[in-house]
C-alpha cells in the first residue's frame, strides 16, 4: 500500500524552476532518504509534501487519515525563545481547532511522557530549550512530532553539524520507527543515508537516481 | 505631601493610566520582541500620527483616527508582504515615514490655530481624561483576555509558526489578530509615552524579564510589574521636578535594565568563579 503517490509534479518560484516532473511513490512503513545538492529542490519538495507550498503543477496524493509529524532543521531555531522543552513538545498535542482556555488533558501529558521516555530525554523536561545540546534539540523536535501519533514522518537535515556518534544515534532511532511509520528524510548524510535508508533518491530538479533496496 | 499628591484626580487618573499602560506592554512586549516585531511595532506607531492629524482635521477624536490608521498600517504591511514578497523593512519604513508626512499634512490643513502635537508624540501622561481611562480599560482587558485564551497557540505561533501550519492551524488570522492586537496597544500608549517613546516601554520590561526568567508566561508577568514600578517612580520625579513623565519613566528604565544586567554579569561570574575554585581545589 502507498502511503504517498506523487504524479507529474512540478513546482517554479516566477520562472526559476524549482521541481520538475517529480514522479514518486512510498510504500507505508518505509525509510525513504532524500539526497542531492543545495538548491536541488529538497527543501522545496518536503514544503509541497507538507501542503506549506502548492504544487505548480502535477500532484501529491497522501493516504487518507495519515498525520504527518514534520521536524524542522533544528538550527534554525532561535535558541533563546524562553520555552522549555516539556512545553516544546507539548505543542505537538495543539488541537487544530482553536478553542478558548483549552488545555492540555492528562492523556496529553501521558503521551508526552511516553514519548520523552522512549527518546530518553525524560530529565530534560524543564530545561530551558537554549541549555540543550544540538542532538538533544533534535531529539526535542523528533519528539515534539512524535507526540501528534503521525503515520508518516518528515525530518529536513536530522543531523547535520552533529558529530559522528550522536548522527548514527539518531539515525538508528529513525530506523526503529521506520517499522511502524514511514519515514523520509532529507539530508547530506550519504554514508547513513544509503546505510540506513530502504529507498535512497538523488534530487537534482528532477529524480536523477533512484536506489531501491 | 503624599496623601495630598493623590487627592487630585489628574494624579488618580495618571497613575491608573501607568498600571494599564503596564500591563499592556508587560503582555504584547515580550511577544513583539520574541517575534522580532520592533522596527514593525514603530512603524505602526509612526503610522497613527497620520490619522491623529486625521481626527483634527475631520473634528473626531484624534485616537479614533490613530487607532483607525494603526489597524490600517499593520494589517497593508503584512498583506503587501505576502502579495509583492517585499522586504518587511522597507514596507515598514515606508509606512513609517508616511504616517508622519501625513500627520503633518493633515494639521496644516485643519483650519484655525494648529493644535499642539507634542503631547502625542511625547506623551503627557498627566493629561489623561477619565474617559480616556474607561477607553484604557476596555482595550486592555480585551487585550489581556485576547491572548490569555489561547496562550498556547500563541507561544507556539510565536516560536515556530510553520509547524503550526503543518498542524492544520490557521495562522494567517492569528497574525491578524496579533497586529490588531498591537495596534490596540500602540494606541493605548500614545497618552502616556508618545509615538516617539512607546518602543522603549514595549522592549525594556521585557529586556529586564529575560534577565530573571525563562518562561513566557512569567516574562509577562515579571514584565508588567517592572512596567508598574518605573512609571510610578518616574511619574513621581517628574511631579516633584517638573520634567515630562515619559521621557523620565523611559530613562529610569534603561538606567534600572543597566543597573540589573550590570548585577547580573557580576552574578553569574562570581558563580562560574566559585566553581572554577572548586574544580582547581578538587584538581
Amino acid at each position: 500500500m502507498y502511503d504517498i503517490d506523487i504524479e507529474d509534479l512540478s513546482v517554479y518560484y516566477g520562472s526559476v524552476c524549482a521541481l520538475k516532473n517529480i514522479n514518486l511513490k512510498v510504500k507505508s512503513q518505509k525509510f525513504l532518504g532524500i539526497t542531492g545538492p543545495n538548491g536541488g529542490g529538497k527543501t522545496t519538495f518536503i514544503k509541497v509534501l507538507l501542503g506549506l507550498l502548492k504544487p505548480t503543477r502535477g500532484s501529491v496524493f497522501i493516504k487518507r487519515d495519515s498525520v504527518i509529524g514534520y521536524v524542522p532543521q533544528y538550527v534554525f531555531f532561535d535558541r533563546r525563545f524562553p520555552i522549555d522543552v516539556l512545553d516544546t513538545i507539548l505543542m505537538g498535542r495543539l488541537p487544530n481547532k482553536i478553542r478558548l482556555f483549552q488545555g492540555f488533558s492528562v492523556e496529553d501529558k501521558k503521551c508526552v511522557q511516553e514519548v520523552m521516555e522512549y527518546l530518553r530525554i525524560r530529565d530534560l523536561s524543564n530545561r530551558q530549550i537554549g541549555q540543550l545540546s544540538g542532538g538533544q534539540m533534535q531529539k526535542v523536535l523528533i519528539a515534539r512530532a512524535l507526540v501528534s501519533d503521525p503515520k508518516i514522518l518528515v525530518l529536513d537535515e536530522p543531523a547535520a553539524s552533529l558529530d559522528s556518534s550522536t548522527k548514527k544515534e539518531i539515525y538508528e532511532m529513525l530506523h526503529k520507527l521506520s517499522k511502524d511509520k514511514t519515514i523520509i528524510v532529507v539530508s547530506h548524510d550519504m554514508e547513513e543515508i544509503f546505510s540506513y535508508a530502504d529507498n535512497v533518491i538523488f534530487l537534482n530538479k528532477t529524480i536523477q537516481h533512484y536506489k531501491n533496496e | 505631601m503624599v496623601i495630598a499628591f493623590f487627592s487630585y484626580t489628574f494624579i488618580q487618573n495618571a497613575f491608573m493610566a501607568a498600571v494599564l499602560a503596564s500591563i499592556v506592554c508587560g503582555i504584547i512586549g515580550p511577544i513583539i520582541v520574541e517575534k522580532h516585531l520592533v522596527s514593525m511595532s514603530g512603524g505602526i506607531a509612526h503610522a497613527s500620527f497620520g490619522g491623529i492629524g486625521f481626527g483634527y482635521l475631520l473634528g473626531i477624536e484624534p485616537i479614533i483616527g490613530g487607532l483607525i490608521f494603526s489597524i490600517g498600517a499593520s494589517l497593508s504591511i503584512s498583506t503587501i508582504k505576502k502579495k509583492t514578497n517585499t522586504n518587511s523593512d522597507i514596507l515598514i519604513g515606508m509606512f513609517w515615514a508616511v504616517g508622519m508626512a501625513l500627520g503633518i499634512l493633515f494639521i496644516s490643513l485643519t483650519p484655525g490655530y494648529p493644535p499642539d502635537m507634542t503631547s502625542y508624540l511625547f506623551g503627557d501622561i498627566l493629561t489623561v481624561s477619565s474617559l480616556y481611562i474607561k477607553i484604557m480599560l476596555v482595550l486592555s482587558t480585551l487585550i489581556t483576555f485576547s491572548i490569555i485564551s489561547i496562550f498556547n497557540y500563541w507561544r507556539a505561533y510565536l516560536f515556530d509558526e510553520e509547524f503550526l501550519k503543518v498542524l492544520g492551524i490557521n495562522i494567517l488570522r492569528l497574525e491578524r489578530v496579533l497586529f490588531i492586537l498591537i495596534s490596540l496597544s500602540i494606541v493605548i500608549l500614545i497618552k502616556v509615552v508618545g509615538i516617539i517613546l512607546i518602543i522603549a516601554l514595549l522592549t525594556i520590561p521585557p529586556a529586564i524579564a529575560k534577565l530573571f526568567t525563562d518562561n513566557l508566561k512569567s516574562m509577562m508577568i515579571i514584565s508588567s510589574f517592572v512596567g508598574v514600578l518605573f512609571s510610578f517612580i518616574g511619574l513621581f520625579i517628574s511631579y516633584l521636578y517638573n520634567i515630562p513623565s515619559g521621557a523620565t519613566i523611559i530613562l529610569l528604565s534603561v538606567i534600572g535594565y543597566f543597573i540589573l544586567s550590570m548585577l547580573k554579569i557580576n552574578h553569574t561570574k562570581k558563580i562560574i568563579n566559585y566553581f572554577n575554585r572548586q574544580v582547581i581545589r578538587k584538581g
